[in-house]
């Protein structure tokens, strides 16, 4: 069964759509509002900042990839083109891994699916601790209801794959809260391939929604194009300068590109947005910028289970656990959400830090192996106050982030707690993804054995896909970067909309979040760029 | 802990520092001053980022990594071509930890002294190899774990990306009756 991959028909039919390692020579581009990045909150800006009438023009440096591209289901495929750095970007210490996309869709391309609003509790404290205005509940409702209605976010009706059995099962026989997952799909073939790019269109990402959506609204889409950096005048955005990429995506084409616009976004996504304002020396003058990076610290759980699991097939994420999410409210001992990754061969085989005979033995029995993992919630208190963005000498970025005691006893809990939840699944033994663990045969014993953990970097295996903040909202400027639209506190006609604009991040997978909060800052902005 | 790793106390990761940095400051010197150091830089035949000496260093820690799950006498083409897209796709700032990590090991003092292997890569014996990873692995240092996990994230994905990897973790591949109807 072919997949119409909508571009080709759509490109046929007129869509503006440029591949900027075809140019030949240097060029202007001009627009009412220029969007750098085309992930989640890029693409939201740009179907509604376009359906208000604005030329809107969306620069996106990764390439466009389609369903064609996906049909492989194949992992060195997707890393290599959708990933930032190939998937192997980390911290600037190496030692927590980070997956990131890099493609027209940005993260959405490979995202999993998993669709929460913005817990109230967080938008309690962005009230009150960072001073956010009209984000509350009830403000963001008819938002994310609106993105819901848009992308088929719903409750997954299916049965869970047997990996996230686990989590239902262990959660259930300990009493445990546990719900099942909304997902952003329509006529998904339930196959698991979320990570290497949708092959059948399901997935409700941006590539195949909003981008699609602003095209036909008369939006322009440049892909394999670089924002290098942004010029000022006056207190003001004048321009950007890019660079067009040659068609690996990797190295400059050496043809540069000037972008000029009424009206400038930001939408590369967290760790990217805020090192193109530092590459740009835009204004920041109390050193906020690339501050409180947020990521959700995941730590793993693998265990053995009697039955096959066959992990990598089934929808990804479908169960989750917030039972330990908010035990001692926002601000007390690190909560975490529960969910399981999809069991994709490559990247579980990193997972084990053994090699030789063992790690052939390890990773020779994946069928029956179901991991859980935990999201903690970082940048709520003062002992964990999220990571910094830097960039090197050639304006590349880098992400400094450190762990405080706070934080590793979160990730010592969460162990634990995966622990007693396999074993209460069935789990025929349990390991930690820790380079101290080995397997335990028992609840009493896996619990033993956490405790001997060197709850130390590069012993812990960590490892992040939600980057958050760097370029904070808040009613201060003194202490964030935007005001609570997304528009920067010192350049007016300068607003950043992606998940850089979080405070601290949000204890739920993000990706609603920022269409949510991107919607209705969108909206705001296009009503006033059309009155201006 | 390990007896092996018991050489890499807190001294003698400061000896390995000023070796490295010794080492490092008399190389470039001696590049600079044969007017050659683009050529030592040089990417190995068929690579873009791996040079001939990174090579020589995967060809010794392939068949350790992954030892029993590469057929003897395998060639390695394959994994060291993935290596290299690998290293190729990294940012400018990690490329240059890697690389760091890969010259230090190049230099026989400081080898040495981190790894106990003093002779060149491509004759260090299986066993010795082995002794390293462990020792890098299980070490209280934090930086050669570091070096550690980087090799063995690097040796595992050129592995079980690949259909042979697949089988023997008993992956069967992407859904048989999804990958026939839309790749028909
Ligand atoms: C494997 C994986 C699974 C995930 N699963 C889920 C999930 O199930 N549910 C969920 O809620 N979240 C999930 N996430 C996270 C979620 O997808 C992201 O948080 C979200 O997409 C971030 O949106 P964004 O707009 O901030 O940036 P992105 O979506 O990352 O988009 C940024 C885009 O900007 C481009 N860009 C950056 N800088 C420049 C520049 N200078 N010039 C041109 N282009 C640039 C990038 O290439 C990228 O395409 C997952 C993430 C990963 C990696
Ligand atoms: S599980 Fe559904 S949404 Fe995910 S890749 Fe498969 S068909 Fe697409």
């Amino acid at each position: 069964m072919a997949i119409n991959d909508l571009y080709t028909d759509g490109i046929a039919g007129g869509w503006k759509v440029r591949d900027a390692s075809t140019f030949t020579a240097d060029q202007v581009l001009e627009a009412d509002v220029a969007i750098v990045g085309s992930g989640a909150g890029g693409g939201t800006a740009a179907q509604i900042l376009s359906a208000a009438g604005l030329r809107v023009l969306i620069l996106e440096e990764g390439p466009l990839q389609t369903a064609r591209d996906f049909r492989d289901m194949n992992e060195a495929r997707a890393y290599a083109t959708l990933y930032q750095e190939g998937a192997g970007r980390s911290s600037s210490d190496g030692a927590l891994q980070i997956l990131q996309g890099r493609a027209v869709g940005g993260t959405t391309t490979v995202n999993w699916t998993s669709s929460f609003r913005t817990p109230p509790e967080t938008l309690k404290h962005w009230a009150t601790r960072h001073g956010v205005r009209e984000a509350s509940e009830q403000d963001l409702a008819p938002w994310f209801q609106r993105m819901e209605e848009q992308l088929g976010v719903a409750p997954w009706g299916m049965p869970p794959n047997a990996n996230n059995a686990v989590l239902r099962d262990g959660a259930a026989k300990l009493d445990w809260e546990w719900h099942v997952i909304p997902r952003n799909v329509r006529g998904c073939w339930n196959l698991g391939y979320c990570g290497t790019g949708c092959p059948t269109n399901a997935k409700q990402s941006m590539l195949v929604t909003t981008i699609p959506q602003s095209l036909r609204q008369g939006a322009e889409l440049v892909h394999h194009l670089r924002v290098q950096a942004l010029r000022f005048e006056g207190g003001r955005v004048a321009g950007l300068e890019a660079r067009a990429l040659k068609p690996d995506a990797l190295a400059p084409s050496g043809v540069r590109v000037t972008v000029r616009a009424r009206h400038y976004v930001l939408s590369g996504g967290a760790i990217n947005t805020p090192a193109l304002l530092l590459r740009s020396a835009a204004p920041d003058p109390h050193g906020q910028l690339g501050l409180r990076t947020c990521v959700h610290p995941v730590v793993l759980s693998i265990a053995e289970m009697p039955q096959k699991v066959d992990g990598y097939y089934g929808a990804p994420q479908s169960i989750a656990s917030d039972h330990f999410q908010w035990k001692q409210g926002a601000t007390g001992a690190c909560g975490f959400k529960l969910e399981v990754p999809p069991m994709m061969p490559a990247l579980l085989s990193t997972m084990f830090g053994r090699f030789g005979a063992e790690l052939k033995d390890e990773v020779g029995h994946l069928p029956q192996l179901n991991a859980a993992l935990a999201l903690l919630r970082d940048g709520f208190v003062e002992e964990s106050p999220g990571g910094r963005v830097r960039i090197d000498d050639a304006g590349e970025p880098l992400l400094d982030y450190d762990f405080s005691e706070y934080l590793w006893q979160g990730m010592r809990e969460a162990y634990r707690r995966m622990a007693e939840l396999q074993f209460a699944a069935g789990a025929r033994r349990v390991r930690q993804v820790h380079l101290d663990a080995r397997w335990a045969g028992n609840a009493g014993d896996a619990l033993r054995h956490v405790e001997t953990l060197r709850m130390v970097k590069f012993r812990t295996g960590l490892f992040s896909a939600h980057l958050m903040g760097g370029c904070a909202m808040g009613g201060d400027p003194k202490t964030s970067v935007t005001d609570s639209h997304g528009r920067h506190h010192q350049l007016e006609n300068l607003h950043v909309l992606d998940g850089s604009l979080f405070p601290t991040s949000i204890g739920a997978n993000p990706q609603l979040s920022i269409y949510g909060l991107v919607a209705k800052h969108a909206t705001r902005l296009a009503g006033e760029l059309a009155k201006g | 802990m390990p007896e092996s790793s018991a050489p890499l106390s807190r001294r003698s990761l400061l000896k390995l520092g000023l070796a490295a940095g010794t080492v490092l400051t008399v190389s470039s010197l001696g590049a600079g001053l044969a007017g050659c150091s683009r050529r030592d830089h040089a990417a190995a035949a068929g690579l873009r980022r791996l040079r001939d000496a990174d090579v020589e260093l995967f060809r010794a820690l392939l068949p350790v990594m992954l030892a029993g799950s590469l057929p003897a006498a395998a060639p390695l083409d394959g994994h060291l071509a993935r290596i290299d897209d690998a290293v190729l796709r990294l940012g400018a700032p990690a490329q240059r930890e890697v690389f760091k990590l890969f010259d230090l090991l190049h230099l026989r003092p400081a080898r040495w002294l981190a790894t106990g292997i003093a002779e060149p890569w491509r004759e260090a014996t299986p066993q010795q190899v082995a002794a390293f990873l462990e020792r890098w692995r299980d070490s209280r240092v934090g930086l050669f774990n570091a070096g550690y996990l980087a090799f063995n994230k690097l040796c595992c994905t050129a592995h079980y990306t690949q259909p042979e990897g697949w089988a023997q973790m008993g992956y069967p591949g992407p859904l048989a009756w999804a990958y026939e109807s839309l790749n028909r």
